[in-house]
């Protein structure tokens, strides 16, 4: 059985311990039990022998104390004498662990030499071993350290900006420099594209290179910070991490929608618009309900704006609404808290579920104590399906104005029932009439006996004259079988009864997370994951390492006279107060990651022992302080990271720098970056003018056309089966963050270009180069209407081609044709038109050759990817 | 190094190591975070590394050129299968004693359960088989039957990514990938690795079936639809097909050179130029190698292509022998989701699947031998586990027809064909209730390290650099080819 929990164990892998330089034998001089050889033991030998109150064969090897000790078998450890140690012999002959993962011939160098040092621990042990669940190394992992203020490095150059200094410095220590600054063509291109997901406009080209005021460059990162495309592109990678997805996902084959997702979308966006402050961004999404009163007011905006908020705890996958078993549950619940712990801690706490973390000091009570925070609003044995949990916020009018069109439905719809059913009676007689005389008044009888009911006798004549059904089954699914024109007059009718029903305001139903009233859950240790097996009551609580770090979280005790508990909102105020390691770290590192294509930590979702260790461990926590410092603005910290020289380099790669460097940690030069697929789409609708840049409102969906491709568009049912689909039409050049994000069936152009499913969220995209691509390239309907639209479009820029090119070329890549590359193209034009003119065609020659030289410029690596 | 190499931690830190011995000592010194860390030397690749499809060498005469995955995502049973037990029968109902290991302990049990079906001997070499698989039983002197698989990893995610990555983590390049990496492929003109998904829906994981992990982009599978179009836009439309395309193409090749050239060494970019050429020439020889409607009747029932229930299964078995007359290198023909996990209702979906899969698979081995491809193909049919041999509840003890069996990895059977491969062959046993391998034990990586050989590669010779360090299919030490499997 599959369960999602496990893909997050999994994500961990089954790494050991640590590094190790073959070509030395410093590892293995000065070992310690606690250092070099309890990882080894932890991640493969705790789980039988110690964790949980599991001693297999009575041994414990969670001390060194215990194992000398030993258990069943006598002494497993004999310092200083590897050879009468019982645990080298079981690890030496693979004997143990058991299982296909062995130790690596490494991991045993180290054990044999640990041994025979004498077995040294770096400290003297403590007497109970859950105080040793974790060990000062583990605890001491850079990221549960407080967040530093470090002194920026002396610059030689002045005004030079601290991002600069930091990683100058780095480079400098290598011997190394930045690159040069990229032209001022490749500036623009880059900075739209990255603050707002939208290539420049001509004009915006235009005007920036006439620019020769100094501060040109920051004028124009104002300029677009304020744009309303920014918060469309800066809350689409926030909405990765909270794993947005407008269907249920979960086992099965079919992937029900959430139509009412999109409003948290919506608050997203307006909050990266808004500029909302960090912290309460966070604490909004945490615990919004609780930030308002319980009863809210549907006049109010605030109160609306917090309780959508709380959408992002409702975002992972749920299959409750179809199959809604405590498994279910627990699954739901699982991914949720993997949603929240990875997205704003930056910590895989969800792979303590089952047992302690592998590999972090998290313990499975850490989990369960953080799980309790969350209880209330998430109760096992009280739950609400997706369904029920819907909060109404439709403001009186409209209710008022739903209901006057819904009687009026209601009339035409009883009509419609009444004399479908008199059909019904009408054809079952004449059915009736079919059946021998002998038999019929039996089988009359027997088809108006509720199927329970039923005499063996009456379901045999039923079995012999099945065209006798009941009414309701006659008028329902098997109309159109007994009477095919009645059925399609009734559809006709039916169809326009609902687009009187589709007249109705619609409702405004928010997909929000509230604590029902009442008693809160206990909360307890679920012994190995498992929500059969509770155990040991816990309350919420910080995660140990953190407390040991000095954190301190109040909960409050449950005010009866408050409908909630309150336990959301005190954790969210204490990851944000702003002396939490994580929070503004794992933050700041994924502002970083979008704007120079990799995290200072490479592994945004983990900051964990098994994560990447920061490139710029300095800079990252002086970002962070900063950030703090600030009032968690994030526009401003856009501003230090873009204005940087750091970031306006050039991408080519040096010579230099790829023999040290090749995978550019030291920032010596800016990634080349391929589009995202939403931002491809909007490109690619922004330069043929056909993108609509409207904001907000409900998701365009996405179907499946009779080829099986996923188009724009609402399915089409006649008789029970697809009868094609309903394009989106003007909906349909919507930005891609309002299309509708399936979990199974994502838009073609976008699962085309890696668009990832959400289970349950996306920690950074992984673009892929397939064959597949380059076809869509070539013959997709789509790109070549779009290389079409732009060819006549083109007509209009200028009175010759040469005019004509230089235009298309800022619009599509910012900068105009080489001449080298006007020759190109202008034989190309030249050839084809000749080819067109010699074909018939509907269109005009000249412009079937500039559709053909559009497609290929779009389908450029200038146009897909940014320098 | 004593880390398994492809963690993703690992891959993160060779990045974040792979800096030199000055660069990594001022991470320690600088900022003392560090300091459990050893700073690794490495040793810089001067010239960026180009990566290209064209066939290469093996370092020794392969035995095989291509393989055929059949890959039975969720474990089918071996119990009622491949392996036969009369212990299981004799103690059918009564309680399991031995050491067992659930991945679902809520609905498990102890209770022994015997295969449902019977057993007979197939063949001249006698092989004993379900009467499940009545095909398979025609065949049985062609094929290999492995009845000691063993992974240990209790789970499909981390099975599946040990049988096909040679580690149970995520992320690594899977075997196909590998296959391209040391012997590119022999047909330019049709992806060089295909993936062959099923109507119902794709894999569990999807992609990560046929991802490269961190080799160069251009070693992933290509997914084909299940139907048509197999891949989408595979033809040029009327007004542009021909001369127009073929001219737009090399408009498009000489701009994204000139922007390479400005981007020297970025692999992307030049994964992406090849991914053009490519797509040109699938254009014309994919449409020919999906279309069977020239294959004689005689073959296509065979395959049971006449037939609803084998219609699908035999339709991509006929495909993937197309593609590797071709000259693909490496087919997977993959299920929806995991649809051999059987814990409950056994009894009637596991006879379903069989029936399926049986007819099609069988096929495909005589169609490959009577066209004298079975020497030169592996054909490999299996999952990433097998069941226990006790009964799984899945609605109470009292529900008994909505019964199965649970996770079993440290025993389970699989078999393969040609290649080199002994014909008429069984390999390995269980313990007496088929529940754990324990003669002629196969681990997955030996499986892999046994794969690699036929085609003529070493799988310690077998690696990839990446920063400092080199990542492997089989990074096991232990790791054997088991010539036992080989004629």
């Amino acid at each position: 059985m599959f369960r999602s929990f496990l893909l997050a164990s999994f994500v961990i892998g089954v790494s050991w311990a640590r590094e190790v330089d073959e070509e030395t034998d410093s590892v293995t001089a000065g070992l310690s039990f606690e250092r070099d050889v309890r990882p080894i033991l932890k991640a493969a030998c705790f789980h039988c022998h110690g964790e949980s109150g599991v001693r297999e064969g009575g041994l414990d090897v969670r001390l060194v104390r215990l194992m000398r000790e030993g258990g069943d078998s006598g002494a497993a450890l004999v310092p200083g004498n590897p050879d009468a140690s019982l645990l080298w012999e079981k690890l030496a002959n693979d004997e143990m662990p058991e299982g296909e993962k062995k130790l690596g011939a490494e991991e045993k160098r180290v054990i044999h030499a640990w041994i025979v040092q004498g077995a040294p621990t770096a400290r003297p042990e403590p007497l109970d071993p859950e105080e040793a669940r974790f060990t000062l190394e583990e605890l001491d992992h850079w990221s549960f350290r407080p967040v530093t203020r470090p002194q920026v490095p002396l610059a030689r150059a002045r005004g030079t900006s601290p991002v600069d200094a930091f990683v100058g410095r780095r480079l400098s220590d290598e011997g190394l420099g930045f690159g040069a600054e990229a032209d001022r063509l490749t500036l623009i291109r880059r900075l739209s594209l990255n603050l707002t997901g939208l290539p420049p406009s001509t004009e915006d080209v235009v005007g920036w290179m006439d620019d020769a005021r100094p501060d040109a460059y920051a004028r124009l990162v104002d300029r677009l910070l304020a744009s309303p495309a920014f918060g469309v592109r800066w809350g689409r990678h926030w909405l990765d991490v909270a794993g947005f997805a407008e269907t249920d996902g979960g086992p099965g084959n079919d992937d029900p929608k959430r139509p009412h997702a999109w409003r948290y979308r919506d608050y997203v966006i307006e909050a990266f618009n808004a500029n909302k402050p960090v912290d309460v961004f966070l604490q909004e999404q945490m615990a919004g309900d609780e930030m308002v009163a319980s009863a809210v007011d549907v006049r109010d905006a605030y109160q609306r704006e917090c309780l959508t908020a709380t959408g992002f705890l409702r975002m992972a996958p749920d299959a409750t609404q179809r199959r809604n078993t405590l498994t279910d549950r627990n699954t739901a619940v699982a991914s949720t808290l993997e949603v929240v712990s990875t997205a704003v801690m930056g910590l895989t706490i969800g792979c303590a579920q089952c047992h302690d973390h592998k590999y972090d000091p998290i313990g499975a009570d850490d989990y369960y104590r953080f799980r309790a925070i969350f209880d209330p609003a998430f109760p096992l044995e009280r739950w609400q399906t997706p369904a029920q949990r819907l909060v109404d916020l439709t403001l009186p009018e409209t209710e008022a104005a739903g209901a006057a069109i819904e009687a009026e439905a209601q009339v035409l719809q009883d009509d419609l029932d009444a004399r479908k059913r008199a059909l019904g009676i009408t054809i079952q007689e004449q059915k009736l009439a079919d059946v021998p005389e002998g038999d019929r008044e039996a089988t009359r009888e027997a088809v108006h006996t509720p199927r329970g009911e039923q005499t063996e006798r009456q379901r045999a004549l039923l079995d012999l004259y099945p065209m006798v059904k009941p009414v309701s089954v006659i008028t329902g699914g098997l109309l159109v079988e007994y009477d095919g024109p009645s059925y399609r007059k009734f559809q006709e009718e039916q169809a326009s009864i609902d687009a009187v029903r589709a007249r109705k305001p619609p409702k405004r139903l928010i997909m929000a997370t509230r604590e029902s009233p009442g008693s809160l859950p206990v909360s307890r240790i679920l012994f190995r994951g498992d929500p059969e097996s509770p155990r040991e009551e816990v309350l919420p609580g910080e995660l140990a390492v953190l407390r040991h770090h000095g954190a301190v979280l109040r909960i409050p005790d449950n005010d009866p006279n408050h409908a909630s508990s309150g336990r959301r909102l005190a954790y969210a105020r204490h990851l944000t107060n702003g002396a939490h390691p994580l929070t503004a770290r794992v933050f700041v590192n994924r502002l970083w990651q979008h704007h120079f294509g990799r995290g200072l930590v490479a592994t945004p979702n983990d900051f964990g022992l098994m994560g990447d260790r920061p490139s710029h461990p300095y800079l990252l926590d002086w970002l962070a302080s900063e950030f703090v410092a600030g009032g968690w603005d994030q526009k401003r910290l856009h501003r230090q990271l873009v204005l940087s020289r750091t970031y306006r380099q050039g991408s080519r790669r040096r010579a230099e720098l790829d023999r040290v460097d090749p995978e550019n940690r030291l920032l010596g030069r800016m990634n080349v970056r391929r589009l995202e697929a939403e931002a491809f789409r909007d490109a690619l609708l922004c330069v043929t003018d056909q993108l609509d840049r409207r904001l907000g409102g409900a998701s365009v969906p996405v179907t499946e056309d009779s080829q099986g491709k996923a188009v724009l568009g609402v399915q089409k049912i006649r008789d029970g089966l697809r009868a094609g689909v309903d394009a989106a039409g003007a909906h349909g050049v919507r930005r891609s963050a309002y299309v509708e994000v399936q979990r199974r069936f994502p838009l073609n152009v976008l699962g085309t270009f890696d668009q990832p499913v959400m289970s349950p969220n996306c920690e950074a995209r992984r673009p892929t180069t397939v064959a597949t691509q380059a076809l869509w390239f070539l013959n997709d309907p789509e790109l070549i209407a779009h290389a079409e639209r732009l060819a006549e479009r083109v007509q209009g820029l200028g009175t010759n081609d040469r005019e004509r090119l230089k235009r298309l070329f800022i619009r599509l890549f910012a900068r105009p044709a080489t001449e080298s590359e006007w020759q190109e193209c202008q034989g190309f034009l030249h050839n084809q038109t000749a080819h067109f003119r010699s074909v018939e065609g509907p269109r005009d020659p000249a412009v079937s050759a500039w559709a053909a030289l559009c497609q290929v410029l779009l389908a450029s690596n200038r146009f897909l990817y940014v320098d | 190094m004593n880390t398994p190499l492809c963690s993703r931690r690992h891959v993160l830190q060779s990045s974040s190591f792979g800096l030199g011995a000055v660069a990594a000592s001022w991470l320690l010194n600088q900022d003392g975070l560090l300091a459990a860390e050893a700073p690794v030397a490495r040793k810089p690749l001067l010239e960026p590394e180009t990566h290209d499809l064209l066939p290469k060498t093996a370092a020794s005469p392969p035995q095989a050129k291509a393989m055929i995955s059949m890959f039975m995502l969720g474990g089918p049973s071996q119990i009622d299968l491949f392996d036969p037990k009369p212990e299981l029968i004799k103690h059918h109902g009564k309680t399991f004693g031995g050491d067992i290991k659930f991945d679902n302990p809520a609905q498990a049990s102890r209770e022994i359960m015997g295969p449902a079906w019977k057993y007979r001997a197939h063949g001249q070499c006698g092989m004993e088989l379900s009467e499940l698989l009545p095909h398979l039983g025609k065949i049985a002197d062609e094929i290999t039957l492995i009845r000691s698989m063993h992974t240990g990893a209790n789970n499909h995610l981390p099975s599946n990514y040990a049988m096909n990555t040679g580690q149970p983590v995520r992320g690594r390049p899977v075997l196909g990938s590998w296959l391209l990496r040391a012997l590119g492929s022999e047909t330019q003109e049709l992806p060089a690795y295909v993936a062959l998904t099923d109507p119902r829906g794709l894999p569990l994981i999807a992609s990560e079936n046929w991802h490269q992990g961190r080799l160069p982009s251009i070693y992933q599978g290509t997914m084909v639809r299940p139907k048509e179009p197999r891949i989408f836009n595979l033809e040029a439309p009327a007004h542009l097909a021909g001369k127009v395309q073929r001219a737009q193409l090399g408009l498009l090749e000489r701009m994204n050179r000139d922007h390479l050239a400005l981007h020297p060494g970025e692999d992307d970019l030049e994964a992406r130029l090849a991914s053009y050429g490519l797509a040109a020439r699938m254009q014309e020889a994919a449409k020919e190698a999906f279309d069977i409607s020239r294959e004689s009747e005689a073959t296509k029932a065979m395959y049971g292509i006449h037939h609803q229930v084998t219609k699908d299964y035999g339709t991509r078995c006929l495909i993937a022998r197309r593609l590797v007359e071709r000259g693909v290198r490496f087919v997977q023909i993959l299920c929806q989701g995991q649809v051999w996990d059987h814990h409950g209702s056994i009894l009637t979906a596991l006879p379903q699947r069989c029936e399926e899969i049986d007819q099609p698979a069988a096929a495909l081995v005589r169609d490959l031998k009577q066209r004298g491809l079975l020497d030169s193909t592996i054909v490999h049919w299996g999952g990433e586990m097998g069941r226990l041999p006790v009964v799984q509840f899945r609605q109470g003890l009292a529900e008994r027809s909505k019964i199965g069996r649970d996770h079993n990895t440290y025993g389970f059977s699989m078999w393969v064909a040609g290649g080199g491969f002994k014909a008429g062959h069984v390999h390995g046993v269980t313990d007496e209730f088929s529940h754990r391998a324990v003669e002629g034990v196969v681990h997955h990586y030996d499986w892999l390290a046994t794969v690699l050989n036929q085609f003529g590669l070493a799988h310690h010779d077998l690696k990839f650099r990446l920063g400092a360090r080199d990542i492997r299919l089989v990074e096991q030490e232990s790791a054997r080819v088991v010539r036992e499997l080989l004629s």
